[in-house]
């Protein structure tokens, strides 16, 4: 595998928020087990600490230097550490660790405990420790991280000082990349060259042997303790360091990955001698927690786990006098935080309840009924049974339930038993309610957790929703009761797995002309970087049929007219489009020509019909009698825009401001020739509104150009406007920007003079400036200090005279110039591209729609075409090839990409092309036929 | 052909006439290889005209309508036209053949071929980048005429070519099929029943065609049913399927009688062949039921009208009576549409009666003596053919009713060109001795009508084989600048250009330079100095081949005109236009 192929597949990012989740999570469930070596009190977890690091340091040598220790973990070795160095820092990628370590070790003031990234040192200067060691720590993580790390070690390590590493030697074993647990085995090979590489010379080297087995010899995996010195201030580069390290004994599981087998393993043992040792609810919660993290549980777990909870159940007591005594007596037990969060919460005065006429009683939130008042039980019964039906549940591990209400549903769900299932109620009174008026303790024991925040769920689920092992089931009458939470449930739900699992097509469509065109391309190139299925209706080319009419036409009324027939013919064009390419979404930009009747075509065909309003709803009110024809209305505005835009009939109306496109908003290199051309002290690109020409005007006569349509032809801008205010493409004005100290953005206002002062939405010149390192100064907006920071990231004016100092200043300081635009640019970068936008997007609609989405996407023919051809390997990845192209896989589709390709054709080329033949002769063939049948 | 042939693929797909076009053959493949099995891979809905054709031992039905309408479902219908193909091949594959002729021209076919991986290949196949090509000259010289303009020169019937493609010399004289007993009551039964018992001969008529244009009017037919029930007290049975019982309603809105019967869409293949052969003739158009009349022993009388011509698909047996009309535009591109037919008009009611009672009335050995005077059959409008073998027993057209200038061209010009070919392309392909070559190798001054595009032709011929053997040495020559070799390369390619360009100026010498540009893109090869030899070759072919045509043709043409000048003086004299068009020839180069 080469690094390319690895970083496709798993990147640094990834990699290391898994690290940090996961282990974070381990710190979570128990810190002495995973990072204490099972140690049962603190005080015997520094007892083993002490004694790993006299095994590491055994001698004197280093005594009362400055030693770095990389996976601290809570800071089990760096206790005995700090008796011996001066100074020891400790790095952990966990946070959980890295809070709970400086904790207990408060009064430790030599210890140093810094948040690691998971991939470099970052924190820490060249040949800033005498020493670093690792223990138990470097030999779990991913190969590359190891390679990265042992190169950041020996960066830090003065020359002449030393790196004391516990890893393992051996024969190498195959690993996932992903797994942040496994032990990795160096081959001797390896690790020669990887230490030739960085200079590293080994000075000595001891097998580890501690009280328990360490080494597996039958695996041929054997635990050393390493001394390197390090001999040179030379450090090859990071990409010569990660070759070294990668092993095509360790690959990517991409989505398949399913967990640490290690983690499980440990887990399963644990919980063994927890049930040996009569820990019956330590024994449960390992178990879940074995389960939870790993996909392939075995079923024999699986067993006892549900054993181990039937005890429990048949050792409850008969009818409790108390319910909410009783119920509270399990919570405790089985989920203490929520029962603390219950125990002295009065019952709300919203909360009703009443009998029922199965005698269970029923709850009510402000009167509205949270279960079937009539039949509870009943109800549940059937709406279980209709949720179950269908194929997604049966490989399923998790299911998340939202909404607790009486619990009668999740009694019924319980019954089941083939996944464990978790519930979210945010709402913690109802949650008292439920308690006070049923016996829900069969129900608390058998679940599997109760989250009262969306938040506790998210991070407690991250893994499983990512790999489908897990669904949502919302429980109807709680969505009605909890509509924000829900919907960020569903978000965390499905916004990722939409973008990673559902792919459907997607049709953009761009206006005719005018400022928003180049927001088409980015939204497009946005998609595809995403990885989404995307079709381009780019109509610019039908501009300069749209402009002829008024050569021949005088009156604006027929101008208009004939305008708005080429409008609906347009419309009719997308139409067509996505009737012989089938889409389930069309997203349009502000000012594309789609009318209402197409609009309701598409709704009428299950389209989920989306517009991105990228321009000022107040100016253009297009929106007025168009939202009610989109289900989601993305709009630049915030305050009353998106409920009026909603008033209006929008489905959703949702705040997304625009963005930069790293591709094409970068900085530049220009010639001396470029700079001549397209530089100047001061420059402002845009058109000509009325506030920029009264605040320009005043810069008259400095070197101030101006690029840019629909300026005035007198003076000065005759002066000002350059190339004859011709329009630009992005490439060009990406030089301007590149080659003009300051630039200007001011947001035009047809009505104000100078910066408008209701200014709300950020136009986006501001992320294209900022995204090419560009030097900005812009008019103050009300959105823009939550997008940039004001002063750091971006430099603001509020009227003409503070326009000008600044310019005068910025002009005069090139170094603060220079710093905002760094600043700006990796802000730019990091939050605002087009990518991050339309990846929110996405992540509301299939928040939303997922079910739909999916259901719909699984019956469309494509999918069960892609599926039957799977018994073709070739022909298979062809069709599957030109369906992620976002085209429909069909004949014609196959034969375009066999004719675009040279050389010989292979099996499946020559059968297609064999049909592709006899199809265009059918017609021939057919009236032949037809003539000779006697 | 290989020494041995145990299992033979015939690939004839789609067409009533196609098939029955290669009974010949496959009859002469049986012959030569008694012991071989023959399979017949064919459109399923085809597949029973097999059943009649002699020789074939196996039939394999493919269901192009299946993948059709798969593909047509789209969606998951890609798959399952997929799969069939598949399964398709996969049994083919297994029967593993050794020799095969694929007798259509189809893209489809020649890829099917090639994913059956058949030693031993003729006619059309597709090369591994899908690209169709053809191995043997027969089958390239047929593809060379299929240029519209290379047709008119052309005097090979289709099943010939097909035949020769393959090596079939031991073929029957006639197409073959077999009517089964069954089927033979039935024609009894329907003259019975239709009351068509009595003394006067029972002629059958197939009026519809192909194409409209290819379909003679009804007023026409009508006509001619007409005079053939009052002078002859003929019994007409109409034949065609039930879609084409619209136009025999027409003609029977005209002129109806007791005497003639629509058969159309009530006969099964085996039954319209009985009823065929209980016929004494058939008058027809270029039809698949004129190809089964011919294969059941029935005289056809046909009328070759529009794009067909009867050269390449006239009626493959002895003493068939053609007519093929003498207009500028005939025979048309078949994928043009024709808003008047002329040619139609060319051929009166009359004029069929007349050949259809001489068909009647006379042997197939006093036909072939016969001249029609210009009064029955006005050789400027309509030649008329008697069908018979030549002595390599190939199908021979020979033309009854003198002949006539066409296009502003004197009929010598057209008939030495066709003679000169036919003698030309056997003894290039198969080295079959030519015959008249003791006379026409003496005649080396080209015709004054050939000798300009002649004179061209050996030109370049002569400078190519000049660049070529430069273009050896440079290979050879390792000192040679790249840039020396890049030029010659250029000089052949303009050589080529200029040689398609001479083609195209003097259609006459079309098909020539056809099966050279053909020829020289079925090369194949990595090595240069092997190219370069093969291609020296092909300059040397292409100088012979012009070479020999000249003279053929130089003896033909005088010959042609000879017999001509005897019997055209009555036809030219009558007309004071013909006479000036005819002045008008002797002046004009003869460029076309």
């Amino acid at each position: 595998m080469t690094k390319k192929d690895l970083n496709s597949e798993i990147s640094a990012t990834d990699l290391t928020e898994r690290m940090r989740r996961e282990w974070d999570s381990r710190v979570g469930q128990d810190y002495r087990f995973w990072m204490g070596d099972g140690a049962e009190s603190d005080s015997s977890m520094w007892e083993t600490g002490a004694r790993d690091f006299r095994l590491l340091f055994p001698d004197e040598a280093l005594r009362g230097k400055a030693a770095l220790e990389l996976g601290c973990g809570v800071g089990r070795v760096l206790r005995a550490a700090s008796d011996y160095f001066t100074t020891v820092t400790g790095v952990d990628i966990s946070s959980e660790a890295i809070q709970r370590g400086t904790a207990l070790l408060a009064d430790r003031k030599n210890i140093n405990f810094v948040l690691g990234n998971g991939r470099d040192l970052v924190d820490f200067d060249d040949q800033s420790f005498d020493v670093a060691f690792t223990f138990a720590a470097l030999a779990h993580m991913p190969l590359v991280v190891i390679g990265a790390y042992l190169r950041e070690l020996t960066r830090v390590v003065r020359v002449g000082g030393e790196l004391r590493l516990q890893l393992y030697l051996g024969n190498e074993q195959e690993t996932a990349a992903e797994d942040t647990l496994a032990i990795r085995v160096l081959g001797e090979e390896r690790l020669r060259a990887a230490s030739s590489a960085l200079g590293l010379k080994e000075i000595a080297r001891e097998e580890l042997k501690l009280p328990f087995e360490v080494s597996d010899a039958d695996a041929g995996a054997f635990a050393y303790l390493l001394r390197f010195k390090r001999e040179s201030a030379f450090l090859p580069d990071e990409e010569t360091v990660q070759r070294l390290f990668l092993s095509a004994k360790e690959s990517s599981e991409g989505a398949g990955w399913g967990g640490s087998p290690t983690e499980y393993l440990m887990n399963v043992s644990r919980a063994q001698s927890e049930l040996d040792s009569g820990k019956l609810e330590a024994a449960r919660r390992t178990l879940e927690f074995a389960v939870k993290n790993f996909k392939a549980a075995e079923p024999e777990v699986i067993e006892i786990l549900s054993r181990l909870q039937e005890q429990t159940i048949a050792a409850l007591p008969s009818t409790p006098r108390d319910f909410f005594e009783a119920n509270l007596a399990v919570l405790s037990r089985r989920f203490p935080e929520v029962a603390e969060k219950l125990r002295h919460r009065p019952l709300h005065a919203n909360l009703r309840f009443e009998g029922s006429a199965e005698g269970e009683p029923v709850m009510l939130w402000n009167d509205h009924p949270l279960d079937n008042p009539q039949k509870p039980g009943r109800a549940a019964e059937v709406w279980v049974e209709r949720s179950l039906s269908g194929g997604r549940f049966e490989k399923l591990a998790h299911l998340a339930v939202f909404g607790f209400a009486g619990g009668f549903h999740l009694e019924k769900l319980l019954d089941h038993r083939k996944f464990s299932i978790s519930v979210i109620e945010p709402n913690l009174d109802l949650l008292r309610g439920a308690c006070s008026c049923r016996d829900l303790r069969v129900v608390f024991e058998r679940l599997a957790n109760i989250f009262t925040s969306v938040d506790e769920f998210r991070n407690s689920f991250e893994r499983a929703l990512k790999h489908e092992q897990m669904e949502l089931l919302v429980h109807p009458q709680s969505a009605v009761t909890s509509r924000a939470a829900l919907d960020e449930v569903k978000g965390a739900f499905w916004s990722e797995r939409g973008l990673r699992e559902l792919r459907p097509s997607i049709a953009v469509v761009g206006p005719i002309y005018g400022g928003t065109l180049p927001i088409l391309d980015y939204t497009t190139r946005a998609l595809s970087s995403l990885n989404q299925r995307v079709q381009r209706y780019d109509l610019s080319g039908f501009h300069s049929s749209y402009n002829l009419y008024k050569n021949f036409l005088r009156t604006q009324a027929r101008i208009d007219l004939l305008q708005g027939h080429q409008v609906e013919t347009l419309s009719q064009l997308v139409l067509e489009g996505v009737t012989e390419r089938p889409v389930d979404i069309v997203i349009s930009m502000a000012q594309a020509p789609l009318s209402p009747r197409v609009l309701t075509e598409l709704r009428s065909r299950g389209i989920i019909t989306v517009m991105w309003f990228v321009e000022d709803c107040r100016r253009f009110t297009g929106w007025k009698h168009l939202s009610s024809f989109y289900d989601y209305m993305f709009v630049i505005q915030k305050g009353d825009v998106p409920t009026l835009v909603e008033q209006a009939g929008a489905g959703r109306a949702i705040y997304l401001p625009v963005g930069c496109d790293p591709e094409i908003h970068q900085p530049a290199k220009l010639t001396a020739e470029e700079r001549q051309r397209w530089g100047s002290a001061v420059s402002f690109v845009g058109a000509g509104y009325h506030n920029r020409q009264q605040m320009f005007a005043s810069l008259a006569g400095s070197d101030f150009k101006i690029w840019g349509t629909e300026w005035p032809t007198c003076e000065p801008f005759k002066t000002l406007v350059q190339e004859a205010g011709r329009r630009l493409t992005p490439a060009e004005y990406t030089k301007i920007f590149n080659s003009t100290a300051v630039n200007l953005n001011l947001h035009s206002s047809v009505e104000r003079d100078g910066v408008d002062p209701n200014g709300d939405f950020v136009n986006p010149r501001t992320f294209e400036l900022a995204a090419a390192g560009a030097f900005q100064l812009v008019d103050e907006r009300s959105l823009l200090p939550e997008l940039f920071q004001p002063g750091k990231e971006i430099i603001t004016f509020s009227d003409r005279r503070e326009m000008l100092e600044k310019i005068q200043f910025y002009l005069a300081h090139p170094k603060e110039r220079l710093a905002a635009a760094a600043a700006g640019r990796s802000r730019a970068l990091r939050d605002h591209t087009y990518e991050q936008r339309i990846r929110q997007m996405l992540g509301y609609i299939y928040a939303d729609r997922f079910e739909e989405l999916r259901s719909r996407i699984s019956q469309s023919p494509w999918a069960m075409t892609l599926d039957r051809a799977k018994g073709y390997p070739e022909l298979h990845n062809k069709l599957e090839r030109v369906h992620n192209r976002g085209e429909e896989p069909t004949l014609d589709a196959l034969i375009r990409d066999i004719e675009d390709k040279k050389g010989n054709l292979t099996d499946t080329e020559k059968r297609l092309l064999f049909m592709h033949h006899i199809r265009s002769q059918i017609s021939v063939i057919e009236t032949k036929r037809h003539a000779t049948k006697s | 052909m290989q020494q041995k042939v145990e299992r033979i693929l015939l690939v004839a797909i789609t067409r009533l006439g196609d098939m029955l076009q290669a009974s010949p053959v496959i009859m002469g493949l049986k012959r030569q290889y008694p012991e071989a099995t023959l399979t017949v891979a064919i459109e399923k809905g085809f597949a029973s005209v097999c059943e009649g054709i002699p020789g074939i031992d196996e039939i394999y039905p493919i269901d192009l309508t299946l993948i059709c309408q798969s593909l047509h479902r789209e969606r998951d219908g890609i798959v399952d036209a997929f799969q069939y193909v598949d399964e398709v091949v996969r049994d083919l594959r297994e029967k593993s053949f050794d020799f095969c002729l694929n007798m259509s021209s189809s893209g489809y076919t020649a890829l099917l071929l090639r994913m059956l991986d058949i030693p031993e290949m003729r006619g059309w196949v597709s090369d591994d980048e899908g690209h169709r090509m053809i191995l043997d000259p027969w089958a390239m010289l047929f593809s060379a005429f299929v240029y519209h303009s290379n047709r008119d020169f052309n005097s090979m019937n289709l099943v010939d070519i097909f035949r020769s493609s393959a090596g079939v010399t031991m073929h029957p004289k006639s197409l073959q099929y077999e009517v089964k007993d069954d089927a033979r009551e039935f024609a009894d039964r329907f003259i019975e029943e239709h009351g068509l018992l009595g003394s006067g001969p029972i002629i059958t008529i197939q009026a519809g065609a192909s194409q409209e244009k290819r379909q003679w009017s009804p007023p026409r037919f009508a006509h001619l049913s007409r005079l053939l029930i009052e002078r002859l007290n003929a019994r007409l049975i109409f034949t065609g399927s039930s879609s084409e019982q619209r136009i025999i309603d027409s003609i029977f809105s005209v002129y109806s009688h007791p005497q003639m019967v629509s058969a159309a869409g009530k006969t099964t293949l085996p039954e319209l062949g009985s009823l065929l052969q209980k016929s004494q003739v058939l008058i027809t158009g270029d039809t698949g039921t004129m190809h089964l009349a011919v294969a059941v022993g029935t005289p056809v009388v046909a009328n070759f009208l529009a794009s067909a011509l009867c050269f390449e698909t006239g009626p493959y047996s002895e003493g068939n009576l053609v007519v093929q009309p003498q207009i500028a535009c005939s025979p048309c591109n078949p994928n043009l549409p024709c808003s008047q037919y002329d040619c139609h008009d060319q051929v009166p009611p009359e004029l069929l009666f007349q050949l259809t009672k001489l068909r009647l009335e006379c042997s197939t050995e006093e036909l072939l003596k016969l001249n029609l005077s210009p009064e029955v059959a006005n050789p400027a409008s309509a030649a008329v053919f008697v069908t018979t073998f030549d002595e390599d027993n190939f199908l021979l057209f020979q033309q009854l009713n003198g002949s006539a200038t066409r296009n502003g061209f004197p009929a010598h010009f057209y008939d030495g060109a066709k003679a000169a070919y036919r003698s030309l392309w056997k003894s290039e392909f198969d080295g079959t001795p030519i015959r008249e070559w003791a006379e026409a190798s003496r005649c080396l001054d080209p015709a004054p009508e050939i000798a300009e595009g002649i004179a061209e032709l050996l030109a370049l011929t002569e400078q190519g084989a000049h660049v070529l053997r430069r273009l050896e040495s440079l290979i050879l020559d390792q000192t040679a600048p790249a840039s020396h070799l890049r030029e010659v390369n250029d000089r052949i390619s303009a050589l080529d250009k200029e040689i398609e360009h001479v083609g195209l100026s003097f259609g006459v010498l079309g098909a020539i330079v056809r099966m050279f540009i053909m020829e020289k893109e079925n090369l194949r090869g990595d090595n240069a100095l092997t190219l370069a030899s093969q291609v020296n070759r092909l300059y040397d072919t292409l100088r012979r081949r012009t070479e020999r045509f000249s003279r053929l043709y130089t003896y033909h043409a005088e010959k042609v005109r000879r017999l001509g000048e005897q019997s055209a003086v009555g036809i030219l004299e009558s007309s004071a236009d013909r006479v000036s068009s005819a002045k008008r020839i002797e002046g004009a180069p003869f460029r076309m």
